[in-house]
Formats: structure tokens, C-alpha cells, sequence
């Protein structure tokens, strides 16, 4: 190996030996004009445009179908970001339910919450006045048989029997306007529809099934963009119950909107202590392993002004940055670090002319630059925009980081940087190992094929395929959520039939022709029931069919008049009635405008919404058995499209998809690297010396995490690809052709000081509450790990030199 | 607010169905029955106090009832009849059998109602309120419970009590004091012969009335 005519001395493959003197000097001068006009406008975007998003819906990958795309974006928009569930416990029921009044009573009186329901309204009097003034429109009555003499004496028989029960003096006061019952008919089902599942409700206030807990729904002024405004009120909530003296009651706040304002407290949070982390662990441990505070300055530098290039380029291109990039971005760009180390680490005393080290150096790190960049790159095509946020950022940041390291640093740096080497018995016993590593290559290998063996064997990985794991809302507080949506009667089921339709009229026909199948289903027990917004505010046609369809004034008091043969009604008490249905012929149909500003606004919006000029009717369905059946009443047609969908079925779809999608662009990044370092190297051998440590540390990652009973998420894939671009930077390095065991130690020192810099500046992400950064961290971690065992496994410097 | 009278039509069906005033007419008529069932307290000191002490000593009774319902809507009155039972300590049970079967029963837990399960709009008609879920029917269990242990001052809060006559022939006239049920019940009246009720009046605002005649077949006493 010692001859491989396309090694040469210090290591530099013989393409960079040929670049002539002038045409380094041009290009230096390029790269130099071109840094600094990326560095210029960079630091201009930052000053002028720097805005941090923190929605969660760019971490959610970009869909095709309409309907999902609809639903995803309801996550973000809508009622339903803006919905607060609130819970108090810990007091005996007595003083939650009071407490709860009382809360309630304050926040009605703030002009932060647009929509407080703690059980105290339900339907008010002007909603029973408005629906009983509608109620032969609105009520679902089959107008032509409840009309007919037939129906009207089945009506009437059924008043007698209620003035006979137990409670005839509910009865009294529709008799005579509505024998027909139908603003009962109505509101029982209106009323019932909540109940099935919904809170208890005592006194007058909603309690959770144990009643342990008083409940409230609250929905805010402010929408998921405007975290600033949720945040206000959350902490107006908080305040308002320190006001009533809640003391001894625990307050606990969930729901879409309490998470919006946590996660970007969480993920703000979490910036700021891990930069101080990785500050405060990292330059100490430099400090140690090389006693030199220049030095300790000098390596940041290219980190720095990487850092700042990335964010600009993200600024320009997306018009802002999110928390998650940023966060995520400066850790990934962190691998930058290792250039300076590499490049000042190495040099050697009699080495002090810096820009002849970069030049020797130069090659190595470029290639090193260049397969990383390759395989960070891969995250710009992905379906996730916060990630391809990050591939730009990453590429951004290495690409400027390097460029830096190569052509700048160089005319900054002092001419001898006063280091002596610290951490020497660490450093001694970690270099025997080094050298020993090689001789363990068999075993490694045979543990690597252990493991591919089982990761084959398990067919795929265990991919954690929830839309739920993208979420930076702590697990615990997902369970508390879930637990407080079960006590308030959510529908928590994942499948609906979504009509969407370009106006409300629309959706609700098509609402309206769905119902009788779906009625024929809950008949055969192909699902248990359903919700629809046509249940409540039926369509203006089928009103205007109602209307149509009822008797005239002489009609019905003629059918009235053979109706009451041998019932003991008085005959003229019906005149009420009489004149009510005459009215309904001059009645306009109820819309959604007529019921604004009442109480069954909460109970339609979720049913009936528009979105970006599109009307919306989710059919909430419960207890589906057959599935199968019920997709088959999908259809689009006139403007209107009806889809069946399993919203955890399509999450699942969604993520799988992605997921895939990441897999094929990390296959073509690995081919094209490959590629590139068989360019490099004129060899189509020696690339799979670098190839075969990164594969391998990426293998033995991914064993331990499954093994450990880890779900894959897509940050788990994401900081996989951080570890290819550790594998192959170390494994170039280790690759180095030294011609002495003392250069090899140097080049050690530096590999295995970034390792253990990579490592901390990850190992500190666990500290984090943010599952996301918590995948990565550990991902990281391990990786970097093998990376450096591997790394010396295979390498080919090692055993020429060590001969 | 006293809760018999906070009008709740709730979330949920059965308490919609349920009219708040409709149990406080039941909750007069069971206090009725207590009232009748004394006959420890001689003559001369014939008060409603002494009639609420002796009602300890009732375990058990059993009657039929007929009861004739005249309203202004009707041409002819309804009639219906059944059972009326009590079982200590407090326990009461009112089944019709005609015109409608319907059995409503109050007892220390809340009130059900069942009726005919074949009715055209209802799905089931049996009824439960847990007596701690719903105000109204915790009051009405209450009630039911001091009259028992001879708080009179909780009966005399919702309405004002009037006696007339002597131990053979009594009335007890129930005057709803809340404006609110004022507005629906005029008054209830119970008629009483010895230790034993003859009958229950209720008048109601709307000119509607209804009389409940009450025959025992069985009463036991501690």
C-alpha cells in the first residue's frame, strides 16, 4: 500500500500537487471575493430581515391531496389552534366547581378569550326562541308524513301521553304553538349529540367522569400565528386564577393553543442553555487538551461566520428562520469546528508557516467539505420544508465554515500559536488503542454483519410513524392533553369523511346526500353513529323543500279537525299552531349568518369552515367496523369533493412517504459520494476504505437505538445523515498518508479531539425536554463514537505507518 | 337561589324532559305523605312540628292512588292510577299503570323515570338522575330526607305551610314562596283523616288542577 501511486507525500492526492502556483493564486483571490460578498450579505439579511417562524406546520412534509393538505393546515389555522382545555383538580368538587364559575365569570370579562364553556350555557333562551321560530325549517321532520292527518293524530297521541306522565308541565308549553314536537325533536338532538360522551355536568359546571377535575373549553383571540397573543393570554389565564384564589386548586392548561406559546418557550429555551452548554463544555475541554487560549478563539471563527452565512442564506431564500432550523442548524454546522482543530492541531513545530500547512492539509479537508456538503445536502429535497431549511442551512454553513478555515483564517492566524499538549496520558492510551485498531478489523466486521444481519432480519426499521413524533411537546404533556380531551367528550376518533366544496350551501347538500347511506350503515353496524353539520343547519334547499311542503293554513286545520276525532283536545286550542305554519311560508332559511352570535356556533364551527376560499364539512364518523364500505362513498364531482380518511392511517401514509423519499435521496448522496472520491482518488478501491467505517458507524447506531427500543423519527434519520458526514471526514483523515508514527499521533490527537467535542456538544442535547433534540442528541452521540472506533478500524494510514 | 328552582334545561336529554317545577309538585306530594302518616301526636297539639316529629316512626306504606288531571286543553280529564309506595328510611315509588305505564322512583341515590319504551320520538325513556349530579334533584332528595329527621325550617323555605282542622279532619296547604314556581303552582293541598292522607290538590297557575285520592293497604310503623 506504501507505493499506491496515487498517494503522495503529506498525504495530498496528486490532483492538488498539479494545480499550478498562478492558478492557486487566482482562485485564492476568487474564493476571498466571493467569501467576503457572502459573509457582506449575509450579515446584511441578518440585520435587516432576522425573524424567527415557530409554527410547527413547515416540520410537517408538504402533501398532495387536498383534503389532507386541508387537515394538516387545520392544525395550524382555524378554531381548533386556538382552543384552550383547562382542568382544576386537587380541591374537594365543591370549591373546583366554584372556582371554575368564578374563572370563568373574569375571563368572560377578557377580551383575550373570544369563547369561554364550562358548562354554565348551554342553549340560552334567544337560541331557544331563534330555533323555535325556525323549527319547521330546521327541525328533521319528514314534513309530508308529519303533516298528514296519520301523522298529525301519532302526534297528538303522543302530547296526551305526555300530559298523563310525570312530566306533563314540560309538555304545556309547546302544546299548543308545536304538537308536532318538532323544536323538541330538535334540541334532543341537538342536546344529545354532546352528551354521549361529554362531561358530566353538576351544578351547572362540566367535571371530568372521576369527578376529580372541573372542566373548561376556552378559545382565544389569537391564532396559531400569533404566538405573541397566545402567549398574553395564557398569561392572562394564569393571572385571572391567581385572582379568584386558586391557591390550593391546580390549574392545568392543554390544547393546541397552550402548546403553540410552550414550544417556542421550550425551543427558545432550550437554544439559549444549550449554547451555553456547548460554550462552557466545549472550550473547556479544548483548553485542556491543547492549553492555548488563541487557539481556543481561532476555532470558532470559521464556525462562527459559517453560522452567520447559513442563517442569512435561510432568510433569504424562506423570508424567515425557524426555531427548529436554528437550533438544529448551529449544532450541525458545530462539525465545522473540526476544521480549525484540523488545521492548527497538525501543525507541527517545525511547521510554522500556516499557509504551507493549509496547502498540505487542504486536500483532505476539502474532500472532506465536499461528501459532507453532499450528504447535508440531501435534506434540501426533502418534503419537509423546516428540513430543507436545514439542508440549506447546513451547506450554507460547512461550505462558508471551510472557505474560511482555507482562506481567511490562514492570514489571521498569529504565526505561532503557543500550545503545548494537554490531556498526554489520555491522548497516550488512546493511541495504542489507535494503533492496535486495525487488528481487530475481522471482529468488527463480523459485529457490523451481526448487526446489519438483524436489522435486515427485522424487515424494516421501527419507524415511529405518528405526525405526533414531529411534536416538541414533551410526551407527558401529550398524555395530560389526551386525558383532558377524554374527560371533555373530544371526538378523538381519526376517521371522517372530509366534503370539501367551494361554498357552504354546497357542502352542506352533499352533507345532506351522504346521510341517508350513512343512516343505512349505523342501521347494518358498519359504524356506531356520526356527526354532520346538516344535522344542525340543514341546507338552504332542503329548507326551502320543508317549506314547500307543509299545508296551507285551511289545509291543516281541515286534516287538524279529522285528527282530533276521539281525542279529548280541545279543537280550537290548535290555533297557535295554525298560524305558526302559516307564517313559515314568508321565513327565509337559516345560515350559517342567522346563527351567528349563539350558543351553536362552538357545536358548528368545527363542522362547517372555510379554508383559503374553500368550504369544509368534516362527517365526524364514530365506531367504524368496515371501513371499506364507507371509503367507497368518496367521490368528487360539480366542485365537490368528498374523501374518506383515517387521519392516522394518512399520517402514517404521510410520514412513511417522506420517510422513503429521505431513504432514495440518501442512496443517489452516497452513490454521487462515492463518485467523487473515486475521482479523487483515481481508484475505485480506496473510496470504500472512507465508505466502509461511515456505512458501519451508521449500521451500529441504528442497531443500538432499535435495540433499545427506540422509534425511528425523521430527526433520528436526520442526525444519521450528521453521522455520514463524521464518518467520512474522520475516515479521510485516518486515511491520510503519513510517512511518520509522530504526524500519524497528531493526526490522531485531532480526530479524536473532535470526536469527543462532537460528542459533548450533543450528549448536552439529552438535557433537553424537546423530544426532537433529545433523537438527535443521542443519534449523535453514538455515532461520533463509531465513527472514531471505526474510523481507526479501517484505517490504511495506520498500517502503513505502524510497520 | 334555592336549586329547586334554577331552571336548568341541560346537555342532557333527560334533564330536559324533567321539569324542575314538575318534581318539586312530586317533592310536595311525598311531604304530604309523610305528614299523613302520624298518629302518635294527640289533638290538642296538632302542628305541622309535631306532625314532622312523629314521622320517624313510618317504615313502610303502601296505597293505591287514582288521580283525575283537568286541564284547560282538554275537554275531559285525564284519570290515571297506580301504586304509591314507601320504604324507610327514604324511598318512594310512584307507578302508573293507566293511562301510561310510567314508574318514577326517588330514593337516596336520585330520581328515575321510566316510561313505555314503545314511543314514537324516544329512543329509551328510562331516566336517571344521580341525586348529586343535578341541584334540582339533590334538593328534592334532601328535602325529602330533613322531613324525615324533622327539619321543618328547609320545607318552610320554599313554602308556606298552613294546617286547618283536628287529627280526624286535617288540610295542609303548600304556598310555593319563589316567584318563579308561583308562576306555575298555585298552591298544593293535602287533606288528611286521622294518620292516613284522603287526597293531594295541586292547582296550577294556568287554571289547570288535578286530584290524587289515596287508599292504604298496608302501613308500618316502628
Amino acid at each position: 500500500m506504501s507505493d499506491d501511486p496515487h498517494f503522495s507525500r503529506g498525504g495530498e492526492p496528486r490532483l492538488a500537487r498539479r494545480s499550478r502556483w498562478a492558478g492557486s493564486v487566482l482562485i485564492g483571490l476568487m474564493a476571498r471575493i466571493f467569501l467576503f460578498a457572502v459573509l457582506a450579505t449575509a450579515f446584511w439579511a441578518i440585520l435587516t430581515r432576522f425573524n424567527v417562524a415557530t409554527d410547527l406546520g413547515v416540520f410537517l412534509p408538504a402533501t398532495k391531496s387536498s383534503a389532507e393538505k386541508i387537515l394538516i393546515k387545520q392544525l395550524g389555522k382555524g378554531a381548533t389552534s386556538r382552543l384552550l382545555f383547562v382542568a382544576l383538580s386537587g380541591a374537594d368538587e365543591l370549591e373546583l366547581r366554584e372556582k371554575n364559575k368564578l374563572l370563568a365569570a373574569n375571563l368572560r370579562g377578557s377580551e383575550l378569550f373570544t369563547r369561554v364553556l364550562n358548562g354554565e350555557h348551554d342553549l340560552n333562551e334567544g337560541d331557544r326562541d331563534l330555533i323555535f321560530e325556525n323549527r319547521y325549517l330546521v327541525a328533521p321532520l319528514d314534513v309530508a308524513q308529519r303533516f298528514s292527518v296519520a301523522g298529525l293524530r301519532e302526534s297528538l297521541q303522543e302530547r296526551l301521553r305526555g300530559l298523563a306522565s310525570s312530566t306533563a308541565l314540560f309538555e304545556k308549553r309547546f302544546l299548543t304553538r308545536d304538537p308536532v314536537g318538532a323544536s323538541k325533536i330538535f334540541i334532543d338532538q341537538l342536546l344529545v349529540s354532546q352528551s354521549e360522551s361529554g362531561p358530566l355536568r353538576i351544578d351547572n359546571v362540566w367535571m371530568s367522569r372521576d369527578r376529580e377535575r372541573s372542566l373548561m373549553i376556552l378559545e382565544m383571540q389569537s391564532d396559531a400565528f400569533d404566538v405573541d397573543g397566545q402567549a398574553a393570554a395564557l398569561a392572562e389565564l394564569e393571572a385571572l386564577m391567581q385572582r379568584v384564589g386558586g391557591d390550593n386548586v391546580e390549574l392545568a392548561i392543554t390544547g393546541p393553543g397552550a402548546f403553540t406559546a410552550e414550544a417556542r418557550d421550550t425551543i427558545r429555551a432550550d437554544v439559549k442553555l444549550l449554547t451555553i452548554l456547548a460554550v462552557v463544555f466545549v472550550t473547556t475541554f479544548l483548553f485542556m487538551a491543547f492549553r492555548s487560549l488563541m487557539f481556543l478563539l481561532l476555532v470558532t471563527v470559521p464556525l462562527l461566520l459559517g453560522v452567520m452565512a447559513a442563517i442569512g442564506s435561510v432568510l433569504l431564500v424562506f423570508g424567515s428562520i425557524h426555531g427548529i432550523t436554528l437550533a438544529f442548524g448551529v449544532t450541525l454546522t458545530g462539525v465545522a469546528v473540526d476544521y480549525p482543530i484540523h488545521l492548527i492541531s497538525q501543525m507541527s513545530d517545525g511547521d510554522a508557516k500556516f499557509r504551507d500547512h493549509i496547502k498540505r492539509i487542504w486536500p483532505t479537508l476539502r474532500l472532506g467539505v465536499v461528501t459532507t456538503t453532499i450528504a447535508y445536502a440531501s435534506l434540501i429535497f426533502s418534503e419537509f420544508q423546516g428540513l430543507t431549511q436545514l439542508g440549506l442551512f447546513t451547506v450554507t454553513g460547512l461550505l462558508t465554515a471551510a472557505a474560511v478555515t482555507r482562506w481567511l483564517l490562514p492570514h489571521i492566524i498569529p504565526k505561532r500559536v503557543a500550545m503545548s499538549p494537554g490531556l498526554n496520558h489520555l491522548h497516550k492510551f488512546l493511541k495504542r488503542l489507535g494503533r492496535q485498531a486495525p487488528q481487530t478489523r475481522v471482529w468488527m466486521a463480523l459485529l457490523v454483519m451481526l448487526a446489519s444481519a438483524y436489522l435486515i432480519l427485522l424487515g424494516h426499521p421501527l419507524q415511529d410513524d405518528r405526525l405526533d413524533s414531529l411534536s416538541p411537546i414533551p410526551e407527558e404533556r401529550r398524555a395530560q392533553d389526551k386525558s383532558l380531551r377524554n374527560d371533555l367528550g373530544m371526538w378523538s376518533g381519526a376517521k371522517l369523511m372530509a366534503i370539501i366544496a367551494p361554498d357552504a350551501e354546497s357542502a352542506l347538500r352533499a352533507s345532506e346526500d351522504l346521510m341517508p347511506q350513512l343512516d343505512d350503515f349505523v342501521g347494518r353496524g358498519l359504524l356506531s353513529d356520526y356527526d354532520a353539520a346538516a344535522q344542525y343547519l340543514p341546507s338552504q334547499r332542503l329548507q326551502l323543500q320543508r317549506r314547500a311542503l307543509l299545508p296551507s293554513q285551511s289545509v291543516l286545520r281541515t286534516r287538524l279537525q279529522e285528527a282530533l276525532v276521539g281525542l279529548p283536545f280541545k279543537s280550537d286550542i290548535f290555533e297557535p299552531f295554525i298560524s305558526d305554519v302559516g307564517a313559515v311560508g314568508d321565513k327565509q332559511p337559516v345560515t350559517l349568518e342567522t346563527l351567528q352570535d349563539t350558543t351553536l356556533v362552538p357545536l358548528l364551527s368545527p363542522l362547517l369552515f372555510e379554508l383559503d376560499g374553500q368550504w369544509v364539512a368534516p362527517i365526524l364518523l364514530h365506531g367504524v367496523t368496515n371501513p371499506g364500505r364507507i371509503s367507497a362513498l368518496s367521490r368528487t364531482a360539480g366542485g365537490v369533493e368528498i374523501t374518506y380518511l383515517d387521519l392516522k392511517q394518512a399520517s402514517i401514509d404521510i410520514m412513511q412517504g417522506a420517510m422513503a423519499h429521505m431513504g432514495r435521496i440518501l442512496s443517489w448522496g452516497a452513490l454521487f459520494i462515492y463518485l467523487v472520491l473515486a475521482l479523487n482518488f483515481r481508484n475505485l478501491r480506496q473510496p470504500l476504505y472512507i465508505l466502509a467505517p461511515t456505512i458501519a458507524a451508521v449500521i451500529m447506531t441504528t442497531a443500538i437505538l432499535i435495540l433499545s427500543g427506540t422509534q425511528l423519527t425523521v430527526f433520528h434519520l436526520v442526525s444519521l445523515l450528521l453521522v455520514v458526514g463524521l464518518g467520512l471526514d474522520y475516515a479521510l483523515f485516518f486515511n491520510r498518508l503519513t510517512d511518520s508514527p509522530e504526524e500519524w499521533a497528531t493526526t490522531f490527537k485531532a480526530l479524536w479531539v473532535c470526536c469527543v467535542t462532537t460528542v459533548l456538544v450533543f450528549a448536552m442535547l439529552l438535557v433537553s425536554d424537546t423530544p426532537p433534540l433529545q433523537a438527535v442528541g443521542i443519534t449523535v452521540s453514538i455515532g461520533a463514537g463509531f465513527c472514531l472506533v471505526f474510523g481507526a478500524v479501517w484505517s490504511t494510514a495506520v498500517t502503513r505507518t505502524g510497520s | 337561589m334555592s336549586p329547586f328552582f334554577t331552571i336548568i334545561i341541560g346537555r342532557y336529554r333527560w334533564l330536559s324532559n324533567v321539569s324542575p317545577i314538575k318534581l318539586s309538585v312530586f317533592a310536595g306530594i311525598l311531604v304530604a305523605g309523610f305528614l299523613a302518616a302520624n298518629d302518635r301526636v294527640d289533638a290538642q297539639a296538632w302542628t305541622v312540628d309535631a306532625v314532622m316529629e312523629g314521622l320517624r316512626g313510618l317504615r313502610h306504606a303502601e296505597a293505591t292512588f287514582d288521580e283525575t288531571r283537568h286541564s284547560t286543553f282538554l275537554m275531559t280529564p285525564i284519570k290515571l292510577n297506580g301504586t304509591f309506595v314507601y320504604e324507610a328510611p327514604q324511598t318512594f315509588i310512584k307507578e302508573t299503570f293507566k293511562p301510561f305505564p310510567e314508574t318514577v322512583t326517588v330514593d337516596k341515590n336520585g330520581v328515575k323515570i321510566e316510561q313505555d319504551k314503545e314511543m314514537q320520538e324516544g329512543q329509551s325513556r328510562i331516566q336517571f338522575i344521580a341525586a348529586d349530579a343535578h341541584p334540582l334533584v339533590q334538593g328534592l332528595v334532601d328535602s325529602a330526607k330533613a322531613t324525615m329527621s324533622g327539619k321543618k325550617e328547609l320545607l318552610e323555605a320554599h313554602y308556606t305551610l298552613e294546617l286547618n282542622g283536628s287529627k280526624e279532619k286535617w288540610s295542609v296547604k303548600l304556598v310555593p314562596r319563589e316567584k318563579a314556581l308561583r308562576k306555575k303552582i298555585e298552591s298544593l293541598l293535602f287533606v288528611g283523616n286521622g294518620d292516613l292522607i284522603n287526597s293531594v290538590e295541586i292547582r296550577e297557575s294556568d287554571g289547570d288542577w288535578s286530584v290524587i285520592n289515596l287508599k292504604y293497604e298496608s302501613v308500618e310503623r316502628n
